[in-house]
């Protein structure tokens, strides 16, 4: 099993063949996905946006789909566009941003609803380090500020130590690491730095 | 008490109409493709209903009529008549009726100007058992004592006969013919469009829009297809039907009371397009959606 097979099974896009997955204390598959994913951000590494709906509208998506009052989207919306640094592009649509704010719209996207759980599926895989930096930087403030959890998925580990957080590390689909402190700390206690 | 929110209504119906115009050609191929053939599927539901009155007309051309001679009483025919080989049953018919039959059909004023009431004599009617080969039975009743005239209409309404009992049987397997033709291509353009809004799909999954939530979309706006075409095809019907009553009053004038009016095959077909289209946006959407919350 993978990193984004183990990321599926969290938002219910594959169910387990065998065992439990427990979200927030909760074994997900009593819970219908939909209720389940209404809990949830999910971030990919490509964007997945609306190509002919503007930043502002596919952020703005996210809620209209749950029938949420327009007045409550826009207010939701505007705070999100703050919170990515994209005020200023909101009627741009994906083709005229680039990259790292594309990517920024998606995160604002996962952002709209509320969430409690962000789960990020390589999110800065097709970013340049210093897009990638910014994207991090906002699911932090998130994490920080909202007290939302983050998971997310990446072969990026110096972005990993830089957040010196809980790090998981899977091997053939087994968990072979759980610690926090960043990446080299976490091999450095198990003396396996040398060998990477 | 809580007020019932409307908005994801309005909000559904918004997405659909702009579903609709975002796939304008589609949408417009759609409309025009299940309006033909719910023409071609109420054509023929028309047709089949008058084929049974022109049928039923027919049916009284291949009976054979009898005049009885002067002199002779028409009701003592009935039992000669029916003791000959090749007739099925004689009925007499009198005058009266048969004025009071050609009232609605030429009108009663017109035909009390023309006719007096007395215009027609007795007569019978003779049902034979094999239509098709009748020539030999009326020249035996042709040449029994106190029969005057014997009126057939042989080939011509046979063949006529023939040929509406033919389209009458072959219309109805054209119209479900016709009834499959556009549930398929509602189900075609529905895929389609579903197909076309995938990432729309994906995304709706993951923020949690359930599978009911995301279907009702696509149901929407299949219905509003469907009765954008079936009003069309209403309309079109409407005034064509009234242009070939008219057509028919002048040309077959025996024939124009006995037409039945388009409206009810408008209100069917009304009924049709939205069902259809239902039909097979439901079916696309259950193929790229499912019904299960996963």
């Amino acid at each position: 099993m993978g990193k984004t097979t183990l990321l599926k099974l969290l938002y219910r896009e594959e169910v387990p063949d065998m065992g439990r997955v427990v979200v927030g204390g909760v074994d997900v598959s009593g819970v219908p996905g939909s209720r389940l994913r209404r809990t949830m951000g999910i971030i990919f590494q490509t964007f997945r946006l609306l190509e002919k709906k503007t930043a502002y509208e596919n952020i703005a998506y996210g809620a209209e789909v749950l029938a949420v009052p327009p007045a409550e989207v826009r207010r939701r919306t505007m705070e999100i566009l703050e919170l990515v640094g994209l005020a200023d592009k909101a009627h741009r649509l994906p083709g005229e941003l680039s990259g790292g704010e594309q990517q920024r719209v998606a995160v604002g996207r996962a952002l709209i609803n509320r969430p409690r759980l962000i789960v990020a599926d390589e999110p800065t895989g097709d970013l340049d380090p210093e897009n990638a930096d910014r994207v991090i930087k906002i699911l932090d403030r998130v994490h920080q500020e909202q007290k939302v959890t983050v998971v997310f998925a990446t072969h990026a580990v110096d972005l990993v130590d830089r957040l010196a957080r809980r790090v998981v590390r899977l091997k053939h689909g087994r968990i072979v690491d759980d610690a926090r402190g960043g990446y080299w700390g976490l091999l450095d206690e198990n003396n396996e730095r040398e060998s990477v | 008490m809580k007020a019932f929110n409307l908005w994801p209504v309005f909000y559904r119906l918004r997405e659909a109409r702009q579903g609709i115009a975002r796939n304008t050609w589609a949408s417009l191929a759609t409309v025009v493709l299940l309006t033909l053939t719910l023409l071609l599927f109420g054509g023929f539901l028309w047709l089949n209903a008058n084929l049974g009155q022109i049928a039923t007309l027919l049916e009284r051309q291949v009976q054979v009529r009898v005049f009885a001679d002067e002199g002779t009483a028409a009701d003592t025919m009935i039992a000669p008549l029916q003791a000959l080989a090749g007739v099925r049953a004689v009925e007499l018919l009198d005058g009266e009726s048969v004025y009071q039959e050609l009232a609605p059909v030429f009108g009663q004023e017109t035909l009390m100007n023309a006719l007096p009431t007395d215009a027609f004599a007795d007569s019978l009617s003779v049902e034979l058992s094999d239509p098709e080969r009748g020539g030999p039975v009326v020249e035996r009743i042709r040449a029994l004592d106190g029969v005057g005239d014997v009126i057939w209409g042989q080939g011509f309404a046979t063949v006529l006969y023939r040929i509406s009992n033919g389209l009458q049987k072959g219309g109805f397997v054209l119209m479900i013919g016709f009834f499959v033709a556009a549930l398929l291509m509602s189900l075609t353009a529905m895929h389609l469009a579903v197909l076309n809004r995938e990432v729309e799909i994906q995304i709706q999954r993951w923020v949690g829009v359930g599978p009911w939530g995301i279907r009702a979309q696509f149901l929407i706006e299949a219905f509003l297809l469907g009765l954008f075409s079936s009003i069309l095809a209403g309309a079109v019907f409407l005034y064509l039907g009234e242009v070939i009553q008219e057509a028919i009053a002048r040309l077959v004038p025996f024939m124009s009371g006995q037409l039945k009016s388009p409206m009810l095959v408008i209100g069917i077909v009304l009924l049709t397009g939205p069902v259809l289209a239902l039909a097979g946006g439901g079916l696309a959407s259950q193929r790229a959606i499912g019904t299960g919350d996963r």
